[in-house]
């Protein structure tokens, strides 16, 4: 039995707990941060913009820590679990990887550079590791649409374009993304709602070499756009709207042209399957959703030996993420190091 | 009273659908298709019931003609409708370059006859719509705008840089640009552009990404490729979204449409059909309404010159690796 220890609050981690629960050959001992009952959004299925159905198991039922050490120190940990992108939880990510013990974040792990490194470094001299893949890389839908390219469907990429909306309320920074609201300003948030996007973008289509992004930020609405370039010479766009009055449908569209071809799907062909009213349900137990998915990913490689397991997987969506950053704060290009990919 | 309007070259993909227009309002008499190839010229002609003829001659028959060439003989056509004192609606982009597209727009100013540039978006009626929904305050404060403009790559003289100036940058700017400033009123002050060729084998690019700014401090990112596959059951698309501190409104012109399938006829055949009120039928009565001197064509020749001036920058942008600042 893995035994694992979650770092985040409310909804984030009553997500993650829930699909614990479920599992048969893991536990989750302990939370690090907030309290996991807080009320709040946490459409985490498959493309987004899916409610929540009010299947709660194993809400509250877990020790509760002031920190990772702490819990280090408590109770022999297999995993810590950080639930949201590693670059609003630097703390936990450190104290796990300095107590040799494997730690899975969101990406981005970090959105500044030289923190960047430093975690790349340390995981490379650490018995743990960091596994940092968006659960986008989990979802049967972007599986699928990955599949399609590799087979050819679209030929080589031109352009690639993912345009995502969601609301502020009821909790603030993050419905829809676990964890997000923990990061300091309105664009680090973006960025992070963006290396999800940069993440399953290079999963598809290979690495990313240049960026240039711009970012607005107001009381009620932050909206943020990047192009990217792909270093075999397709390029994409990431938007990224945040709307404190409004949410407008639909809330995600995705579209890859190739020259030969385009796959394309909004939010609507990912959430219709089951509707009750006005909203869409979710129809895969959370344990098989796209989170779920990757958390089970995380217990399995919980078993295989330290060498197996590269210091950081995936390093370079995170990297293209703090590109962006730098980009918005800048104003001009980023180029990424080839010695980063 | 009716109008003689004709169609001056039919070199561009519209000048079938603006002549099919034309032959059908009450209000024109189309006197004539001009051009230089003479079998195509004179088959658009007869399957509108019209006259082929010489571009002097149509020149001399009509009232106001609609300037359908390659971007690169616009300059040559509009001092020839200028020099007759025939009123234009011209294609975009105005010129293959910046400095064209001022040449024209001062060659015309001031000569009492009416001119303007063939933009049928800002006759889209969820455009204008979106115009009045940004008017009336209920965006709010602007902060983002995102637009798409994608079609098909429309070959032909579309992919002779000699003769369109460029690609999809050239091509599938203009609309969008310009109806953003229309509906907002600012005006983009800078451009980052990534384009490529990756769609197809040609000497111009087919991918046109752009990051810009507008006057007040609002992003702006369009999409205006040529990426819609040759068999996507629509042309393209046009549509722009209005991200604002107290709504996100947007308008997509062709969003209007219906599915068929066909198994008849040779394999099984999907298309999707516009169905909403035709924007260029709004364009092309406005220009009449302007050849009558009771109207002016909504898109000026100076507008022309402000998008022409963002293209500009744009290409600008790709050779300097940079976001480059808009000189009009």
């Amino acid at each position: 039995m893995r035994r694992i220890v979650a770092v985040g609050s409310g909804p984030a981690v009553r997500g993650h707990t829930e699909r614990y629960a479920r599992f048969d050959d893991a536990v989750l001992v302990g939370v690090v941060g907030g309290d996991p009952t807080a009320e709040g959004d946490d459409s985490t299925a498959e493309g987004g913009g899916v409610e929540d159905d009010g299947d709660r198991d194993g809400d509250g039922d877990v020790e509760r820590y002031e920190s990772v050490a702490q819990a280090l120190e408590s109770a022999a940990i297999d995993g810590v679990d950080v639930c949201g992108p590693g670059a609003a939880h630097g703390d936990a990510v450190d104290a796990a990887l300095d107590a040799d013990v494997p730690v899975r974040c969101d990406p981005p792990f970090a959105l500044d550079e030289t923190r960047l490194d430093r975690l790349v470094s340390r995981a490379a001299a650490s018995d743990g590791w960091l596994l940092t893949a968006s659960p986008h890389r989990h979802s049967r839908l972007y599986g699928h649409l990955r599949s399609a390219v590799e087979a050819g469907d679209i030929g080589s990429v031109g352009v690639a374009r993912i345009k995502r909306t969601a609301p502020f309320e009821p909790v603030g920074w993050n419905c829809s993304y676990a964890g997000v609201a923990a990061a300091p300003t309105p664009i680090d948030a973006l960025c992070s709602v963006l290396a999800h996007d940069a993440d399953v973008l290079e999963w598809t289509f290979g690495t990313v070499g240049r960026v240039f992004a711009r970012a607005q930020t107001d009381a009620r609405t932050d909206h943020a756009h990047a192009v990217l370039s792909f270093r075999d010479g397709g390029r994409a766009t990431v938007e990224a709207t945040w709307s404190g009055a409004c949410t407008p449908e639909p809330r995600l569209e995705v579209e890859y042209s190739g020259d030969h071809g385009r796959l394309d799907f909004d939010e609507h062909d990912a959430s219709t399957a089951l509707r009750n009213g006005g909203g869409a349900k979710r129809v895969d137990p959370p344990e098989d959703d796209c989170r779920g998915r990757l958390l089970r990913a995380f217990v399995e490689r919980l078993g295989e030996e330290p060498s197996s397991v590269p210091g950081v997987h995936p390093e370079h969506p995170s990297r293209v993420a703090a590109a962006v950053r730098r980009s918005v704060d800048e104003g001009r290009p980023v180029a990424l190091a080839e010695e980063s990919l | 009273m009716t109008v003689d309007v004709g169609v001056c070259s039919t070199a561009h993909v519209n000048a079938e659908v603006y002549a099919a227009l034309l032959s059908k309002l009450p209000e024109v008499n189309l006197v004539g298709v001009s051009g230089e190839t003479g079998a195509r010229v004179r088959k658009q002609a007869n399957s509108v019931g019209t006259e082929a003829m010489s571009h002097r001659q149509l020149m001399r028959a009509a009232d106001g003609v609609v300037v359908c060439s390659p971007t690169a003989r616009h300059e040559e056509l509009m001092t020839l409708a200028l020099d007759h004192r025939v009123a234009v609606l011209c294609e975009k982009p105005l010129g293959t370059s910046l400095q064209t597209a001022k040449a024209i727009r001062d060659r015309w100013e001031n000569r009492g006859v009416a001119a303007g540039m063939a933009m049928p978006i800002r006759y889209s009626r969820p455009m204008r719509r979106l115009k009045e929904r940004y008017e009336d305050g209920t965006v709010g404060e602007l902060v983002a705008v995102s637009g798409v403009n994608r079609g098909r790559m429309p070959g032909g003289w579309f992919v002779d840089p000699d003769l369109s100036g460029g690609g999809a940058v050239s091509d599938h700017t203009d609309h969008i640009v310009d109806v953003v400033r229309w509906i907002t009123g600012e005006e983009v002050t800078e451009v980052y552009a990534e384009t490529a060729t990756r769609f197809y084998d040609i000497d111009v690019e087919d991918v046109n990404l752009l990051s810009m700014t507008l006057s007040n401090g609002a992003s702006f990112v369009l999409d205006g490729s040529w990426s819609t596959p040759q068999k996507n059951p629509f042309w393209g698309d046009a549509s722009v979204e209005l991200v604002g501190t107290t709504e996100t409104v947007s308008g997509d012109c062709f969003g209007h449409q219906f599915d068929r399938v066909r198994d008849t006829g040779r394999g099984r055949h999907t298309e999707s059909i516009y169905w909403g009120a035709d924007p260029n039928n709004a364009l092309l009565r406005d220009f009449v309404a302007a050849i009558r001197g009771d109207s002016t064509v909504e898109t000026s020749l100076d507008d022309g010159v402000r998008t022409a001036a963002v293209i500009a920058a744009a290409y600008e942008s790709v050779d300097r690796g940079e976001p480059v600042t808009v000189t009009y």
